[in-house]
């Protein structure tokens, strides 16, 4: 297959971002807007069926990019993959015990205020998250930043932060949607 | 052709050609048809409504059938439809894409045909098909006929053929039925831009994509429905993000109020009026609810055989009619506000559409909700077609300069269909597209050498609360251990919110693809079918014109090589020169011949041999803008 746009995998380079995972978003959107201005396949709707296809090749490919590098948990997973590092996140394990209890009383204290419909404890359970999150995100760009995944217990470790980044979004998503739907 | 015309800043690779381009407004009760005029031309490029020989903009959607076929549209079989009720569709648009198991209400059907009568073939899971004097008749066919009319309309008053049209659809309207209008456009000879969403194109025509960041309010209240939408402008992107509404409430329940009131006021039933009298009555209520707008009362009248009555329905009056009505639009409208998470006092903007927001009740109403007056200066009937048209005109590349970009989300997620009837969501809701995304599967028997894939879309956890979209098998897979095969199954989304999928087995390179035709649209076979039956008409007309239209594309096609080949020959090496410089040589020698076939088969050939060259043309224009280099530096836009 000739027909296909040689496409930038590093998405740091497609988005003229620095490879960290600490990103310029201001400076990211206005680099993916420049960039589908340019090759939204609108920009060749009266062009030909193959010019159409690349575009549109192109400019799917520009909306993964941008959404890989706006995301925390996606950013991270794209720069573990750029060092050789893949992370299977439907069966990655994490082993610290103190994360896991921690884990297994904020899960507790979330059933608890979602059978009561407790908001002010729904909100003050999702402040407490956020901020985890928040901690972990730094965590993983310091752990990268210092070792530039070296030693394999970096990596391990690396991987973990990852892991508890997903799993601290995820319970920010639903803590989120449930406080929406109660406030309706 | 597959050449990305590049040329030095500031020069237009070829002068500067004017395309006919409209936009399409294809409404449940009427549609209108807008281009921009041509620059330099007394309207200079402004957006301006194309109103048919008598001088109305509107058309009914509304289209008479008889045994030969599609018999007429618009007014014409509005004024048939009392007669000859079984064979006149109106408001089809609710049944687009649509199959009986999504019609639980058959009011909606009912609306469409009085009659009821919906063809023997239609199972639950196919396209809701309507018996009439021409044969079986599905929703996207009758809606070709208005498209056909009002292409019609738009190249006796453009001059020309129509080179291509942005049509309108609700925000809420999912794959199967953007397919099914997207049918409609190819069964009308059409060839579609973009389809945009119907808020989004009346913001468009207001001008506030050149607007700051914002939150936007499109109040739509048409004759028989209601829709609000709550956009998101940001950095010149329109996001929808959230709908609301009810499709049936609108401006045809005002007139309702208004005959149920005289009717009363004249201490007598409907049903002691002749259907006549009745549809008399009816009119003269539109009639007073459009006088009210701008007078303080008027006289309505009810003459039967039975009783002359004679009155007068004061503004306050008829306000006191309307008010449960508008009452529920107003809390649609705060519904709405919530799903978005947006308050009242966010809204910078709101837009009014449809004829019904005439209505003063409506405008207060509105103005309270969201403490600001409405924007009104656009003729709410036709804002929607004039955005459209804008749209259109910039997508066909009439307008270099517009910066108009509309980056578009998907209002549903599509997912396939794993074991225990559960949905593993491949495309979120709200991404951004187009969109491709992967995902691996695999075998779960020893010696499985099948894989069904069932597409669905929709948000909830089980494949039965979800809506089907297709289903496809992925065969001859060989035999090998349950988990072993490497499965991976591919989502695209155009940029109108089609999808194409396609699963290929990684070790063996077994393939499958399907463009997904829901089990609610048409076959391309049968597309193909209907084309082949409305041309047999004028056979004679298509056959020169098709002829035409492919000596035109042969020649823009050889010249766009020969500007590409100038520009960046040094792309090629010689012996792929060689095969251009013959398929070039051979498409001229075609062109002037009159085969229509043998010219497009040209055309084709010369495209192919082009392929390769478009690429390497498009990774040089791309590479260059990745290393930061202003585009401008490297093309005038116009790749």
């Amino acid at each position: 297959m000739n027909d296909t746009v040689k496409l930038e995998h590093n998405f740091f380079t497609l988005m003229g971002q620095a490879q960290q995972f600490t990103v310029d978003r201001a400076a990211l959107k206005k680099r993916f807007r420049t960039l589908q201005r340019e090759y939204h396949p609108d920009r060749f709707a009266a062009k030909t069926p193959q010019e159409q296809r690349l575009a549109v090749q192109f400019s799917a490919h520009l909306n993964t990019a941008f959404a890989t590098l706006d995301n925390p948990v996606k950013r991270a997973t794209h720069m573990l993959e750029l060092s050789g590092v893949t992370i299977d996140h439907q069966n990655s394990t994490i082993k610290d015990p103190v994360f896991l209890m921690q884990q297994m009383e904020t899960r507790e204290a979330f059933d608890d205020a979602r059978a009561d419909n407790d908001l002010p404890a729904l909100e003050s359970l999702l402040n407490q998250v956020n901020s985890q999150f928040q901690a972990c995100q730094q965590d993983f760009a310091a752990l990268f930043d210092a070792s530039q995944l070296s030693a394999s217990a970096d990596e391990k470790n690396v991987r973990d932060t990852v892991g508890k980044m997903q799993f601290y979004e995820k319970l920010s998503d639903e803590l989120t949607s449930l406080i929406r739907s109660l406030t309706q | 052709m597959a050449l990305l015309q590049i040329s030095e800043p500031g020069q237009s690779p070829v002068p500067h050609q004017f395309k006919r381009a409209i936009g399409i407004d294809l409404g449940t009760t009427n549609s209108l048809v807008a281009a921009v005029a041509n620059k330099g031309g007394a309207d200079n490029g402004v957006a301006k409504v194309i109103n048919d020989a008598e001088g109305r903009a509107i058309l009914p959607s509304v289209v008479h059938y008889n045994d030969s076929g599609a018999q007429c549209v618009g007014y014409e079989a509005q004024a048939i439809a009392a007669d000859d009720p079984f064979n006149t569709l109106a408001s089809f648009k609710r049944l687009m894409g649509r199959g009986l198991n999504d019609v639980s209400d058959t009011s909606q059907f009912q609306i469409v045909t009085p009659n009821n009568a919906l063809a023997d073939s239609t199972n639950k899971n196919d396209v809701i098909r309507i018996a009439t004097a021409a044969g079986e008749v599905t929703a996207t066919q009758a809606s070709a006929e208005i498209l056909k009319c009002l292409t019609a309309r738009a190249a006796d008053a453009l001059g020309g053929a129509i080179e291509g049209a942005v049509i309108t659809v609700p925000a809420y309207f999912d794959d199967a039925q953007r397919q099914a209008t997207k049918d409609a456009a190819t069964l009308a000879g059409l060839n579609v831009l973009r389809l945009i969403n119907e808020p989004t194109a009346a913001a468009v025509a207001y001008g506030l994509d050149k607007a700051d960041d914002r939150y936007i309010v499109v109040y739509d209240l048409g004759g028989g429905t209601f829709d609000v939408s709550i956009l998101q402008l940001s950095e010149g992107v329109f996001e929808v993000l959230s709908t609301g509404g009810n499709s049936a409430l609108g401006g045809d329940d005002f007139d309702l109020a208004i005959v149920q009131w005289a009717l009363s006021q004249a201490n007598i039933s409907a049903e002691q009026l002749s259907a006549q009298e009745y549809r008399r009555l009816l009119i003269d209520a539109r009639a007073a609810k459009e006088s009210l707008t701008d007078n303080d009362s008027v006289a309505v009248s009810i003459q039967s055989s039975l009783v002359v009555w004679a009155g007068e329905l004061s503004r306050e009056t008829f306000d006191g009619l309307i008010d449960t009505l508008v009452t529920a639009t107003i809390a649609a409208c705060k519904a709405s506000l919530n799903d978005a998470d947006l308050t009242a006092g966010e809204i910078a903007d709101v837009v009014l559409v449809g004829g019904s927001t005439r209505v003063p009740l409506v405008r207060e109403r509105v103005t309270a909700l969201f403490q600001q007056a409405p924007k009104t200066d656009v003729d709410p009937d036709q804002v929607v077609a004039l955005g459209a048209a804008i749209q259109a005109d910039s997508l066909i590349g009439n307008n270099r300069d517009s910066d108009l970009l509309l980056l578009d989300v998907i209002p549903l997620s599509l997912g396939i269909e794993t074991m225990g009837g559960l949905v593993e969501k491949i495309i979120h809701r709200n991404t951004s597209i187009p969109s491709t995304r992967a995902q691996e599967f695999t075998t779960y028997k020893d010696g499985q050498t099948a894989l069904a894939v069932h597409v669905v879309q929709g948000e909830r956890d089980l494949v039965s609360d979800c809506r089907s979209l297709a289903r496809f098998e992925l065969r001859g897979i060989p035999p090998m251990v349950a988990g072993a095969a490497r499965i991976e199954v591919v989502f695209n989304v155009d940029a109108d919110g089609i999808l194409d999928v396609s699963a290929k087995e990684a070790i063996t390179g077994v393939s499958a693809h399907v463009q997904v035709k829901p089990s609610y649209g048409l076959e391309e076979s049968e597309i193909a079918q209907m084309l082949k039956a409305s041309y047999s008409h004028a056979s004679e007309d298509r056959d020169a014109r098709m002829l035409a239209e492919q000596r035109v594309e042969a020649e823009g096609l050889v010249d766009a090589v020969n500007m590409a080949l100038a520009q960046d020959g040094h792309l090629l090496n010689d012996a792929e020169r060689t095969e251009i410089d013959a398929a070039i040589a051979a498409a001229l020698a075609i062109a002037g011949q009159s085969d229509a076939q043998a010219i497009s088969d040209a055309v084709a050939a010369l495209g192919r041999v082009t392929d390769t060259f478009a690429t390497r043309r498009m990774d040089q224009s791309v590479r260059a803008a990745l290393q930061g280099k202003s585009i401008d530096d490297v093309a005038d836009g116009s790749l």
